[in-house]
């Protein structure tokens, strides 16, 4: 009875949770995420394997199946040459992952690098390399891109160097603002306390710190550079006959919509689905990083 | 004496994804005119939430299960949203911590102190701006037409912070709270605002209710005191009586942490308080405090204490009077006691 | 103020030197010369057409012929059109892009504002959830796929629209409606984010706390707050619209200057390139220094500090 009143030893009461951290982390793999990766890897299968299941060639012409609609021979129909319009398909996927994902990593290299160097040498150099990117910038992206497909031939080569040559600048922009943001903390003071020398400071902190934001970016680059090619390639500025570029198949298939929609149809949903997928990993990446 | 506000049983628990907090659990205390009543408490022991409950400011995630809060008669927790509204500011002013987030950064100074005139019954410009005046030089701002046309991020956290005590008792509020008015600003520019907020308070006839997590601050103004812990109020009383004689553990152990500069004391360690602040998520059955208290006794761990009925209550078995009739070994125990602690 | 308005007006004036010079430089590099495409003309005739239009000079002397062009505004003739300049192409399609791309200018503000505010006041319930997958959705489509799409279901198959060309109001709704898709979906988000950022603000609280009524809190605490990112959208918008104006105009057959546009890099009509460039850059770099002094209005912090926040994380296409 008087025992209530006795000292109470700690290690027997442990009800209290000291839970200080919310047991509901937000999920990384969210559904936006699941969705948008899905739909990507599927039309990546489009593009590795397509070509394989078909049996045709994209230049493969067949005058007398002209303008076939889809069945078991043509899986997504023929167009006016004959052609599949399914293996043209596969290979449209092919041309722009691959330009979507080579230029937008190669923007992220010139990119983080410049914005980097820039953002953390500060100062007059910083100014000087930020005027030029904005001088750069004033100038809207695509006609510096048909200036310069006007300069070399069309072609897959010069749609990536268009794409790169201005591309990088909007990578470069937002480091920097992350680098900025960084510098003034104090992790970077100590580690100029201790004789870290400059490189090393952009290379082992700063870079690593802004990879966040640099992901989300990269992934809207790629549905950018995606948008772009599809673009000049539909005004006839990009990737030139015999080769189908999904923008060139949406062309044709704008003249032939009336009698033969299937052969405007199945790249149209095809490159919206694709830009749709790249915009959904970036945006559900920007949102699991910010509560990280 | 008729109180001025008066929260009796406020329970409040805020919501998220899968987790609950309970924030505030059963507290109840009185206002009176003229009074000044501290809330003190480390982060998250509940007392913004509190706070923010009175006047209606609470965010959607969070819900008032319980209790109500009557100012004047009535029942803040009832009132509709347009009668609410022409209670704050009005009847009741509140200042927040942050000065340096709490202005609109693109609004001018003047603009944000007329804007709550013109909420309540201010109709002239110039009788608008005469008043603003007026309340800039009482927060002690050396040149009220200069600083009635400039920008918060043109000015220091101190004057910010004067803006903001400016635009919560210009209506002439019958109460102020202040939520941590003094957290975010330097030692030396605390004490004058304090000073500010002490003179505003005699000079309105104000009542004031402080929620600080500084026990200095509270000994220096304010009557009453009430100390809170992980949502509960656990010590209760006038401030005087507190700090001579403290009687819950955890006031104690808050008294004895303050660092000193009395030269006798000065090269000894601080007394900090072990272990963390609990997160309840529902309604529990013993006292809260249990784990970090050093007189922690069995009862504690099985029974939740209630408030003492003195002038200087407190939350704590050791005070709990069916214990104080017994003998200091303890032979004396009441029937009740051993029923409460089956 | 005058200052930062200076300093903005000098960088304009850089910027249209440096892009007009980096133009024709450009150009001059491209091998071949503009008169390849006739049929093989006899040397005399090669060498008069060279010396009518000045390209037999040295390249200085072109560049700075060029350069005075520009400031009296002529922006010489076309190399491919006999008889044609620059200044009459401009005077034939400004008109008819201009009004297709003020009216979608228009529309994207008003309604992307209207969305997106709505989607922000109707936080957490249905609506909300309904406009975000539907703008998602409405910003991924190409906008020539869109044009396509619209112009088959609205004007082939239904006849609600006309299918082509730029005669009445009726023939103006499709091209508007297309152009100003991805804007309207994009103005949309970027209200509905910012205006959800800016209410967890603690001046939100301040504001209610006085006792002010939920609209003024509304509208001169969150919105005006909330509308930089908008403002400095404008630019890019007008950029969008401007390269989007080449698609539209070929799918609608609508005889604007991005229809010319495509024609003269067909056709490799280099002086009309370069004289349409820098008009467009002109127009851009105008209407940038304007928002720029909108945004500066709308913060007076920008002048302080002269930052303009990078909200824009998304590439504007």
């Amino acid at each position: 009875m008087n025992q209530l009143f006795k000292p109470l030893n700690k290690s027997d009461f442990l009800p209290l949770s000291f839970k200080t951290v919310s047991k509901n982390s937000y999920s990384f793999f969210n559904l936006r995420f699941k969705v948008g990766a899905f739909i990507f890897l599927l039309i990546l299968l489009f593009a590795i394997f397509g070509p394989m299941f078909s049996g045709y060639t994209y230049d493969e012409i067949n005058l007398e199946s002209k303008n076939l609609p889809p069945s078991k021979e043509f899986i997504f129909g023929s167009d006016e040459l004959g052609r599949d319009v399914f293996t043209r398909f596969c290979y449209g996927a092919r041309i722009s992952l691959s330009i979507g994902l080579i230029a937008a990593i190669i923007d992220l290299v010139i990119g983080v690098v410049y914005g980097a160097v820039a953002g953390f040498l500060g100062g007059k150099i910083e100014e000087l390399m930020m005027r030029i990117c904005d001088s750069l910038y004033a100038v809207p992206y695509l006609l510096y891109v048909i200036l310069l497909t006007v300069i070399f031939s069309p072609g897959f080569v010069t749609i990536l160097i268009a794409l790169t040559i201005t591309g990088w600048i909007n990578m470069a922009r937002i480091v920097r603002a992350e680098i900025l943001k960084i510098k003034n903390q104090e992790f970077i003071l100590a580690a100029i306390t201790i004789g870290a020398s400059k490189r090393r400071i952009i290379f082992n902190h700063l870079i690593p710190n802004v990879s966040t934001t640099v992901i989300t970016t990269l992934m809207l680059s790629v549905s950018q550079a995606i948008f772009t090619e599809a673009f000049l390639s539909f005004l006839g500025l990009g990737i030139q006959a015999p080769v189908s570029s999904w923008g060139t198949m949406i062309c044709d298939g704008i003249s032939a919509l009336y009698y033969y929609p299937w052969r405007l149809f199945f790249p149209a949903m095809a490159i919206t689905l694709t830009i749709l997928a790249c915009n959904l990993i970036g945006e559900s990446l920007k949102s699991s990083f910010k509560v990280i | 004496m008729k109180y001025l506000l008066n929260v009796k049983n406020l329970s409040v628990e805020f919501n998220r994804r899968d987790d609950r907090i309970l924030a505030v659990r059963d507290v109840s205390f009185e206002v009176f005119p003229n009074e000044t009543v501290a809330i003190v408490g480390e982060s998250g022991c509940g007392k913004s939430a509190l706070a923010k409950s009175i006047l209606g400011l609470l965010p959607e995630t969070a819900k008032i299960i319980n209790g109500s809060i009557s100012y004047d008669d009535n029942d803040l927790l009832s009132l509709k949203e347009i009668s609410l509204r022409s209670i704050r500011g009005k009847e009741i002013g509140m200042v927040f911590q942050d000065p340096f987030l709490s202005l609109n950064p693109t609004m001018k100074i003047g603009q944000q102190i007329c804007e709550a005139l013109f909420a309540h019954r201010v109709s002239s410009v110039k009788y608008a701006k005469s008043i603003c005046y007026k309340i800039l030089s009482e927060v002690r701002i050396k040149n009220p037409e200069a600083v009635f046309e400039m920008y918060p991020h043109q000015l220091s956290g101190g004057m910010k912070q004067r803006i903001l005590i400016a635009i919560a008792v210009v209506c002439k509020p019958k109460l102020l709270i202040a939520d941590e008015p003094t957290t975010a600003l330097d030692v030396t520019v605390q004490t004058q605002i304090l000073k500010l907020l002490k003179d505003l308070q005699k000079g309105y006839n104000m009542s004031m209710l402080l929620i600080t997590h500084d026990m200095t601050v509270v000994a220096d103004i304010c009557d009453k005191m009430i100390v809170m812990y992980a949502g509960e109020i656990v010590e209760m009383g006038k401030t005087q009586d507190i700090i001579n004689s403290p009687k819950h553990p955890y006031t104690r152990m808050l008294l004895d942490s303050v660092p000193t500069l009395d030269k006798h004391k000065v090269f000894n360690r601080l007394k900090p308080i072990d272990g963390f602040l609990p997160i309840i998520d529902s309604p529990i059955s013993y006292c809260s405090f249990a784990q970090r208290c050093p007189s922690a006794m069995q009862i504690c761990a099985r029974k939740r204490p209630n408030l003492t009925k003195d002038k200087q209550c407190t939350r704590c078995w050791l005070y709990d009077k069916r214990k104080s009739s017994k003998k200091p070994d303890g032979s004396q125990i009441t029937q009740e006691v051993v029923q409460a602690g089956k | 103020m005058t200052r930062f308005l200076l300093k903005k007006l000098f960088i304009f004036l850089g910027a249209m030197f440096s892009i007009s010079s980096l133009t024709f430089f450009i150009l001059k590099a491209i091998p071949g010369d503009p008169f390849v495409q006739a049929e093989n003309l006899p040397e005399e005739v090669l060498k008069s057409l060279y010396a009518h239009y000045g390209l037999d000079k040295p390249i200085m002397v072109q560049y700075l012929q060029y350069l005075k062009g520009i400031i009296t505004l002529d922006l010489g003739p076309s190399y491919v059109y006999q008889g044609r300049t620059v200044n009459q192409i401009l005077r034939d399609g400004l008109p008819v892009s201009a009004i297709l791309g003020i009216q979608s200018f228009f529309i994207a503000v008003l309604f992307g504002g209207l969305l997106g505010s709505f989607a922000a006041i109707k936080k957490n319930k249905w609506q909300e959830s309904a406009i975000v997958i539907f703008t998602s959705i409405l910003v991924s489509i190409p906008n020539f796929v869109l044009a396509s799409l619209l112009q088959y279901f609205l004007a082939m198959k239904l006849h609600i629209f006309p299918i082509a060309r730029f005669d009445s109001i009726m023939h103006t709704f499709l091209p508007t409606m297309t152009l100003s898709a991805l804007p309207i979906a994009f103005i949309s988000r970027l209200i509905r984010n910012s205006l959800l950022e800016t209410y967890k603000k603690d001046y939100i609280q301040t504001a209610i706390s006085k006792g002010l009524s939920p609209n003024k809190v509304f509208f001169y605490h969150t919105l005006k707050n909330s509308l930089i990112p908008v403002v400095a959208y404008l630019g890019p918008l007008l950029t969008y619209l401007i390269t989007g104006s080449f698609v539209i105009e070929k799918v609608f057959a609508i005889p604007g200057m991005g229809m010319w546009m495509i024609q003269s890099i067909l056709a490799r009509d280099y002086t009309v390139i370069m004289g349409l460039t820098i008009f467009y850059s002109f127009v851009l770099l105008s209407l940038n220094l304007a928002t720029d002094m909108a945004c500066a209005f709308l913060d007076p912090r920008i002048l302080l500090f002269d930052k303009k926040r990078d909200i824009l994380n998304e590439p504007i296409v």
